[in-house]
């Protein structure tokens, strides 16, 4: 994407306020993926001087700005380890630097890794003028924008862990499916290659098969619809052999 | 527009294009260290450092960069010098087009790192491609390295 000029706000009205005014502006996270678009536009609003990158936590919940690294999701201490695991193949370190959470949940990508892995989580998140939303929702609806997301809430959780099948490391993956128990448990899929979801009706007495049983799987250049079912089956099956997240 | 960036502890006056990113300001600035690969941020050929931070240039916006320090190969010649010993002992390096990029995220990952074992520092390092000649050897070079650093 070129941009005719980029403006960096010092405060979140100041950069609502450009998206407002202008037809053509476009929030810049990270600006990696954007960079690959074929696209002019007049105006990029980079939102790299606001205060939007932490991690922080209360007894029940993360919060993490929009513009937090997925590096500094990759080396945090503190939050869900299927976060972590998610990010860990997504490029180099290099790559993670720079790429957003916010730009990651924003962009929808199907191929999502961190996306699967939120989801399984019951993520919300948080836009400067929408309030509150849930990611669920967010993926699952043609849900218009132009707001800016501030921050994203994680409730803590007891377990989770996610996994994911790249042809090669740091490739795209083929499949991921992401695992949480907390208050709830809930297992997602995703880059099936569509969006991920969340897994409907699960119970304790269910094999892999019978949880995926709904979930649409579907054929691209990367590999065939029935290849990532049985890729996820067998992720899935690992998991509940484990024991830990129906405890 | 005009700005001033701080590139390997020099300040310099540059004039840019507003979407101009690191790779190309800092090429036409002389630092020619600093290689375009793939400019999709996959191969790491631009990998330089802002901030203490390893990070692809072409696709790092420029404008972010003022107030940061830039650090290229050129800023570290005595390191970079003492690396390249050790990887050409190895005969690892054939056209040496990835070595800059390579420099830079071995110079990061010393700090980043606390554990030196081979699987952090290939994971550390799976951004940095070099497609002429293999990794054993930029490995072996690596660990002997930092066991002298
Ligand atoms: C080479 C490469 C390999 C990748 N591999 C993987 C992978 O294996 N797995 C994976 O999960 N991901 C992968 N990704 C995607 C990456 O993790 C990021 O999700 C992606 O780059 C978007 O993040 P960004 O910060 O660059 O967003 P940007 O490019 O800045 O923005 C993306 C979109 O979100 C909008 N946006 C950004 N921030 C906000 C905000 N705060 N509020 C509102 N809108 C906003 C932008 O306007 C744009 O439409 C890869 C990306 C690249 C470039």
């Amino acid at each position: 994407m070129n941009f005719k000029e980029i403006v960096q706000p010092s405060s979140l009205e100041e950069a609502y306020e450009y998206l407002a005014n202008h037809q053509k502006a476009v929030i810049i996270g990270g600006g990696v993926f954007l960079k690959l678009q074929k696209r002019e536009a007049e105006l990029g609003i980079d939102l790299s001087r606001l205060p939007l990158s932490y991690l922080k936590e209360d007894e029940k919940e993360h919060h993490i700005g929009s513009m937090t690294t997925l590096r500094e999701i990759e080396i945090s201490s503190i939050l869900p380890q299927c976060m972590v695991e998610s990010v860990r193949q997504i490029g180099g370190v290099g790559l993670r630097n720079m790429v957003t959470i916010g730009g990651s949940v924003c962009g929808k990508y199907p191929f999502s890794d961190i996306n699967t892995a939120l989801l399984s989580l019951g993520a919300r998140l948080v836009f400067f003028k929408k309030g509150e939303i849930s990611m669920e929702r967010f993926l699952g609806e043609n849900y218009v924008l132009n707001d800016i997301l501030t921050s994203i809430v994680v409730p803590k959780v007891e377990y989770s862990t996610c996994r994911y099948f790249k042809h090669t490391y740091t490739d795209f993956s083929l499949v991921n499916l992401s695992v949480a128990s907390g208050e709830n448990v809930r297992i997602a899929v995703g880059a099936r290659p569509g969006r991920s979801v969340v897994v409907p009706d699960i119970n304790t007495g269910h094999t892999s098969e019978e949880l995926l049983a709904r979930i649409e799987f579907k054929d691209d250049i990367r590999g065939s619809g029935a290849y990532r079912r049985h890729i996820a089956e067998v992720m899935l099956t690992e998991i509940l052999e484990e024991g830990l997240l129906w405890k | 527009m005009e700005i001033m960036l701080t590139i390997n502890n020099q300040k310099r006056r540059l004039l840019i294009d507003p979407d101009e990113f690191l790779l190309d300001t800092l090429r036409k600035a002389g630092i020619k260290s600093v290689k375009r690969g793939c400019d999709t941020t996959s191969c790491g050929m631009c990998s330089i450092s802002v901030d203490n931070k390893l990070v692809n240039s072409c696709s790092y916006y420029t404008i972010r960069a003022i107030g940061k320090e830039i650090l290229t190969v050129e800023g570290i010649p005595e390191e970079a010098g003492l690396i390249a010993d050790f990887i050409t002992a190895e005969g690892a390096e054939q056209c040496g087009f990835c070595s800059p990029g390579l420099v830079m995220a071995i110079h990061t990952m010393k700090n980043d790192l606390d554990d030196f074992s081979l699987e952090s520092i290939k994971h550390y390092l799976a951004g940095n491609f070099c497609r002429c000649s293999g990794y054993e050897g930029q490995h072996r070079a690596i660990l002997k390295y930092l066991e002298v650093k």
